[in-house]
């Protein structure tokens, strides 16, 4: 019963996420590539700095049952999992 | 005790849901489907030849239309920004070629999107750049003459038509202008590369 | 031999882009029911310190492809190993990690990625690693592929992962007993779609299929009886996650950005995970960071802090598997100094972050990081 409620509220989750994102992108603004220039400025990267983003990834996966949803597998590769 | 109706209710329940989930998915793409908004700036002109109209300013702030840059000289135009490091790249060049070019009786011209001719005149100066540099700040000329990308590389015979449209500069895009310099009567024997 | 002169010569040079470096420290505090570093029947410590310096190299060769090089180190030293410094006889509790290499443990990783431009519009990726510590070595491999459409205003990508990682089995009493190994197989799609021109977001879901020995095997258990017992995990673990990430330009040369996930796996662990940065340029090339996390997970289904010594079937006392708030507060300061030579580019940065757990774990963490752009 536990399990089919937390899958529910998952679901229920995802459409709301989808949703918002889908709302969001069928306004569908192209914005030209010359119009990029704050898209552009590193500060709205989400990659930035990879070794940063390395080490708060194993940082928070090591210590959090919840990981994944940021390209990489949700654990195994060391011994602190 | 689990009933019979409860048995029937949450395989719809799910059911339901995720036909929720792909509704909402549906709405979205159809939504997104071949829509753009304008760009800002002045409306597109009707008329391919408006453009040689459109005004850019220089760095000391004067507006003059395109076909002023233009001349009646084959020239290569580099649409750019500083923000883009592939344009940045090829700043210098850009400034080779204008000097190769300048010498057989052609022009390459720089002209900014989006920036306003005091950042670009501290940004030549830094960089060295000597060649002609303009500005487009609201995006007229690059909307006018149908240009959405950068780098961005035209060239332009000696009546002002667009033989060449390309984006980063490359050996295409050299070859055109060479090849409108080599064309000219009496050129003399002009090497871009 | 003149082959080869050829064709070293015909190829196109292998350029660096990028030298970085980065030191972090962390220092962990706290209890848990899974470590035996404490008195008879109670939570042990958890105090635990790692060095871990990194080191990336990024190259091109040509104009569609580039190598990056990721060599991260952990030196780990834990207390949970550790139980004489409690006073206790060894042998009268059982450790539950039982190798000198778990006191104090070097891990390395070595880790490359290469990144082949196909067309304008789309990208390849391959990546292979290699992982090695005392008592485990891992291997993984991932492909992936991203195109783009619209202008470059979305762009989708694919991705697959594969780990294997084999590791000593220890028994509670210290013995060893062979090897053992796990696989973890990883799928991963991503939405990237650019809202404005000060607007960018991600939608990511990540699957993960994990089987074989999912924990050390020296892990214990606190029974109602007050002697520890093993650790029993299930065999496999589906784990599912889907994170929305929304980046947004600030009009006082500011970016904000934000991270949603929510997440779900078939032990029924199930959390949501919620991220806020605010970047603030003070002048060009100096920034300032300021961070807040904030992660809210139930338990895994077999966690316990007073197991049943007759009951069969999973037990874990884990604290990371447990119910818990978790909070990161930090910042940090980078400055980008353009030299405009060879080197284009350095970069320095400056971080600290607190992590703190409502179930007693707190990690303060100090991160410097320093790089050169050609």
């Amino acid at each position: 019963m536990r399990n089919g409620g937390a899958r529910g509220r998952l679901i229920a989750l995802m459409l709301v996420a989808v949703g918002v994102a889908l709302s969001a992108v069928s306004g569908c603004v192209v914005v030209p590539q010359n119009r990029r220039k704050r898209l552009a400025d590193p500060m709205m990267r989400f990659d930035d700095d990879g070794l940063e983003a390395h080490r708060r990834q194993k940082f928070y996966t090591t210590r959090e049952a919840a990981a994944g949803g940021d390209g990489m597998p949700a654990g195994g590769g060391c011994g602190c999992q | 005790m689990r009933l019979r109706s409860d048995v029937l209710r949450r395989p719809r329940r799910l059911a339901l849901r995720w036909a929720g989930i792909v509704l909402v998915m549906a709405l979205g793409v159809s939504a997104c489907a071949g829509r753009s908004t304008p760009p800002r700036g002045p409306a597109a002109p009707a008329t391919p030849t408006d453009f040689r109209a459109v005004s850019v300013r220089g760095l000391s702030g004067e507006a003059a239309p395109l076909s002023a840059l233009l001349k009646r000289r084959p020239t290569l135009v580099s649409f750019w920004a500083p923000w883009c490091e592939p344009c940045v790249r090829e700043q210098p060049e850009l400034e080779r070629l204008a000097r190769a070019a300048a010498a057989c009786g052609g022009a390459v011209v720089g002209v900014a999107v989006g920036e306003a001719p005091d950042g670009i005149a501290a940004f030549a100066l830094q960089k060295g750049l000597t060649f002609p540099q303009f500005t487009d700040e609201n995006f007229a000329l690059a909307d006018a003459i149908g240009q959405r990308r950068i780098p961005a590389t035209m060239v332009f015979d000696d009546n002002q038509q667009v033989v060449f449209t390309g984006e980063a500069l490359d050996a295409k895009a050299t070859a055109a202008l060479q090849a409108l310099l080599a064309s000219r009567p009496g050129a003399p024997p002009c090497r871009m590369q | 031999m003149p082959l080869l002169t050829v064709l070293a010569m015909l190829a196109p040079p292998y350029q660096i882009d990028s030298v970085r470096f980065r030191f972090t420290q962390y220092d962990q505090r706290g209890v848990g029911y899974q470590s035996a570093a404490g008195p008879v029947g109670q939570p042990g410590s958890e105090w635990e310190t790692v060095q871990q310096p990194q080191a990336e190299v990024v190259a091109h060769v040509g104009e569609r492809l580039t190598e990056r090089l990721w060599v991260p180190i952990d030196v780990i030293t834990a207390a949970s190993p550790d139980h004489s410094v409690y006073g206790l006889p060894v042998g009268t509790a059982p450790p539950d990690a039982v190798t000198t290499a778990s006191r104090v443990n070097t891990a390395g990783t070595f880790d490359t990625l290469t990144t082949y431009r196909w067309d304008r519009a789309t990208e390849l990726s391959f990546r292979a690693a290699f992982h090695l510590e005392e008592p485990f070595e891992s291997w993984s491999y991932g492909l992936g592929a991203t195109r783009s459409f619209a202008e470059d205003n979305t762009v989708v990508g694919v991705s697959v992962n594969q780990v294997v990682d084999w590791f000593d089995h220890f028994n509670l009493d210290g013995t060893r007993n062979g090897r053992v190994n796990r696989s973890t197989t990883n799928v991963n799609a991503t939405l990237t779609q650019v809202l404005s021109p000060y607007t960018i977001a991600v939608l990511s879901y990540g699957g993960t299929l994990q089987v074989g020995t999912l924990g050390n095997t020296w892990s214990s258990v606190l029974l109602s009886d007050g002697s520890r017992g093993e650790e029993r995990l299930p065999r496999e673990r589906l784990r599912n996650a889907l994170s929305l990430r929304v980046a947004e330009w600030l009009p006082w040369n500011a970016a904000l950005k934000l991270y949603y996930r929510a997440y779900l796996d078939d032990w029924s662990a199930f959390a949501h995970t919620m991220e806020a940065n605010l970047i603030q340029r003070l002048f060009r090339g100096l920034h300032v960071r300021a961070e807040y996390r904030v992660h809210w997970q139930t338990a895994v289904r077999f966690y316990t802090e007073a197991g049943d010594p007759l009951a069969p079937g999973y037990r874990t006392a884990d604290s990371d598997l447990a119910h818990f708030v978790a909070q990161t507060i930090g910042g940090a300061i980078s400055w980008d100094l353009e030299l405009g030579g060879r080197v284009r580019d350095v970069h320095v940065d400056l971080g600290y972050e607190r992590y703190f757990r409502s179930n007693n774990l707190t990690v303060d963490i100090a991160t410097c990081g320093f790089g050169l752009m050609f």
